[in-house]
């Protein structure tokens, strides 16, 4: 592309008869995106092309790589992403909370009541409240050669990935909840051996000696699942891509099983319910005497499971923006108004990229399709939709172009 | 929520670290093997990133390390004659950093851990405890590059501004001690410092070399030369920075081990260092080389 032209101008003084002449500048395109973006865009818009050299409905090109380079037990999912020339690193890893019971068995008993009403009535499963989903934390930095507190950028990403996350109901709390196991050791063979309980074991806890929840704690333990983002080369609005990077890592997250050694187990206390533990199992929830104060919860990254996500709001993000532009051709429509505007036409620009775009381009819409889980027809339910105007007309059909290429982007990237 | 950072998500304050009863890790295809006189090979790349002024990306092992170069750029304030000079170094989040490492290592070699190493592990934070501020090992790192690149970088041509390096450690070998992370960071920042045209007096080059209580010497002593010292546990590392072509004037120095120094031993640490310095000196100058040929 070659650089932009300033006209040149004469300029004659008034009585003067020197005749000033100013020269054209040249500026190379960076420069000129810098100095002043609009002539930029217009310039090159008028040639059907955009700053990127990308056409108008051209997304970036976006390379996954998920290379479980494993070089860390806490890390439980990594993915390197390449969206243009834009790279994001996302980690993913857990922590452990305690909700103790004895605090809080009213809100939990209430709760667990209102699931059981919920889960029972299957027309009312989508109406759970967002307390039965998990959040993700997330912590967004933009590598741009700054020392201390995050930007304003990083601040409100982060919060609105929470916020989505959350809302979305992406992860439920079921998911992430810790199903405990004991390890016992044979004092005689000196072999270790780990149970968990599962729904097997439940139904054949009559043919048991012991009855396995007997010797857990009695409080919930929760996985909390923590996203890092590290991005290099930020050259246009990141939410996008951060979604994707975040959706494409969650779906490789395996979490620990986790379990407790037999000697943390109270086995006192054990020994003096184990005749009537089966009876009223419930009798000793308040009792948090089960629990050491320093119990450690052991991991054992030998044995994981695939997170399970909420498949049914699946999809990714696509941010489009509008602009004017003079129209390149007379168009041969009756006009309906004729007025000023007559000669202006907006176009929709996939993937904002550049300082040019991302200055001039405010009129944004944001969209989070659900991708179909059977390849039948388009369904048209959205995670997320917002339309941010600046100034640009969006019209029906815009609108409709932007949903459908935002469906197809979706389904572009669940498949890589 | 935390109120101590009310600007990042961090999520439930009492939430702790997982921890792993078999925490030895997984044995990785990228540890080398190698003669105790050979370095490891090792992978550059500059220009990676295109924001910064320059960048360079380094991988050894496991370890992977990028440095990007932001500067000469124009500071507000009062006159300076000379440019001010920045370092910051930060491991991704999860990535376990050295110091901890240390004593984790411990933890697994030696059976018969104490109560401490046990409370160490298990408070293990993974994040080093905050988003906001520098571990030790952070620190350390900023402080030695910063001394030894201060001598090189030609400060006086750059007035009344001022050049920020930034190092991200990407991953790092688990079992990898400190001062080997510190050689891979400082040949890395050469390069990133190459890569963003700043004038330069020399390129540094730092080599790393151990010598045990038998006099063996080791360079680019790697994982499986710590599991070698844990039965003697008599050693000393010396990472080392020279300019190699201003007559291999030192200008970073740092030691680590239990043992007693004398100037014997330095004299053989500075040899031997300046070894492995002048080898990877090297091979960077093949690497800018081939670059200026193949533009």
């Amino acid at each position: 592309m070659s650089a932009a032209k300033i006209d040149s101008a004469q300029v004659n003084n008034q009585g003067d008869d020197e005749v000033f002449e100013l020269k054209p500048m040249n500026f190379n395109p960076y420069v000129l995106q810098r100095i002043a973006p609009d002539l930029l865009l217009k310039k090159y818009l008028d040639l059907n092309i955009r700053p990127s050299l990308r056409s108008f409905n051209e997304f970036k090109s976006i390379q996954i790589n998920d290379s479980n380079l494993q070089d860390n037990q806490n890390l439980l999912a990594k993915t390197t992403v390449k969206n243009g020339n834009t790279i994001v690193i996302c980690g993913i890893f857990a922590k452990i909370t305690e909700q103790s019971l004895t605090s809080d068995s009213s809100i939990l008993e209430s709760s667990q009541l209102y699931n059981e009403i919920y889960e029972n009535d299957p027309s009312n499963q989508n109406q759970n409240t967002n307390s039965e989903f998990m959040p993700i934390y997330p912590i967004i930095e933009i590598a741009r050669g700054r020392f201390g507190a995050p930007t304003d950028e990083e601040m409100i990403l982060a919060k609105k990935l929470y916020n989505l996350i959350l809302n979305s109901r992406l992860i439920p709390k079921s998911s992430l909840k810790i199903n405990l196991g004991i390890k016992f050791t044979d004092p005689i063979t000196n072999k270790e051996t780990t149970y968990y309980s599962n729904a097997d074991d439940e139904k054949n806890l009559e043919n048991k000696e012991f009855n396995l929840n007997d010797f857990k704690p009695k409080n919930n333990f929760n996985f909390n699942l923590h996203a890092t983002f590290k991005i290099f080369n930020r050259e246009g609005p990141l939410f996008d891509i951060i979604y994707s990077t975040l959706l494409k890592t969650l779906q490789n997250v395996h979490l620990p099983n986790v379990y407790i050694d037999e000697q943390n187990a109270y086995l006192s206390n054990i020994l003096n319910n184990s005749a009537h533990s089966n009876i009223n199992t419930s009798r000793n929830k308040n009792k948090n005497n089960l629990i050491e104060d320093d119990l450690s919860l052991i991991c054992d990254d030998s044995n994981t499971y695939p997170l399970i996500l909420n498949q049914s709001i699946i999809g990714f993000s696509s941010t489009f923006g509008f602009i004017d532009r003079i129209k390149s051709e007379p168009h041969n429509e009756n006009n309906i108004s004729p007025n000023d505007n007559d000669d202006k036409e907006t176009v929709l620009l996939c993937d904002i990229e550049g300082e040019a775009e991302e200055t001039e381009c405010y009129s944004r819409v944001n969209i989070i399709p659900i991708n179909n889980q059977n390849d039948s027809d388009d369904n048209d339910e959205f995670t997320y939709f917002s339309i941010t105007g600046g100034g640009s007309k969006i019209t029906k059909q815009l609108l409709r172009k932007a949903v459908w290429l935002s469906k197809q982007r979706s389904k572009y990237l669940q498949s890589l | 929520m935390n109120i101590g950072d009310r600007r990042r998500i961090i999520g439930p304050v009492n939430a702790r670290a997982l921890y792993f009863e078999n925490s030895k890790p997984k044995e990785s295809i990228h540890h080398t093997r190698k003669k105790n006189n050979e370095i490891r090979p090792f992978f550059i790349q500059t220009g990676l990133l295109t924001n910064p002024n320059g960048s360079a990306y380094l991988e050894i092992d496991n370890t992977l390390i990028l440095v990007s170069i932001f500067g000469p750029r124009p500071i507000k304030g009062p006159f300076m004659n000379k440019a001010c000079f920045q370092v910051e170094t930060k491991f991704l989040p999860y990535v376990n950093q050295p110091n901890y490492l240390s004593k984790a290592y411990l933890f697994n070699t030696n059976n018969n851990a104490t109560e401490e190493d046990v409370n160490i592990r298990r408070n293990l934070d993974i994040t080093g405890g905050s988003y906001s501020s520098y571990s030790n090992i952070e620190q350390k790192i900023s402080s030695y590059i910063h001394s030894a690149f201060l001598p090189s970088i030609i400060l006086e041509k750059y007035p009344k501004s001022t050049i920020d390096v930034f190092i991200i450690v990407l991953s790092a070998n688990v079992e990898d001690n400190v001062l080997s992370l510190i050689s891979g960071i400082s040949n890395c920042c050469s390069l990133a410092l190459v890569d963003s045209g700043i004038e330069l007096n020399d390129i540094i080059s730092t080599g790393i070399s151990r010598i045990l209580k038998d006099n063996t010497v080791i360079l680019d002593p790697t994982t499986i030369h710590n599991k070698d010292i844990t039965d003697d546990g008599k050693y000393v590392d010396a990472v080392i920075s020279f300019m190699n072509c201003k007559n291999d004037q030192i200008v970073g120095f740092l030691t680590d081990g239990n043992l007693n120094i004398d100037n014997s031993l330095i004299e053989a640490l500075i040899n031997n260092s300046n070894r492995m310095a002048k080898q990877i000196r090297a091979n960077i100058d093949v690497y800018l080389i081939d670059q200026i040929s193949s533009n």
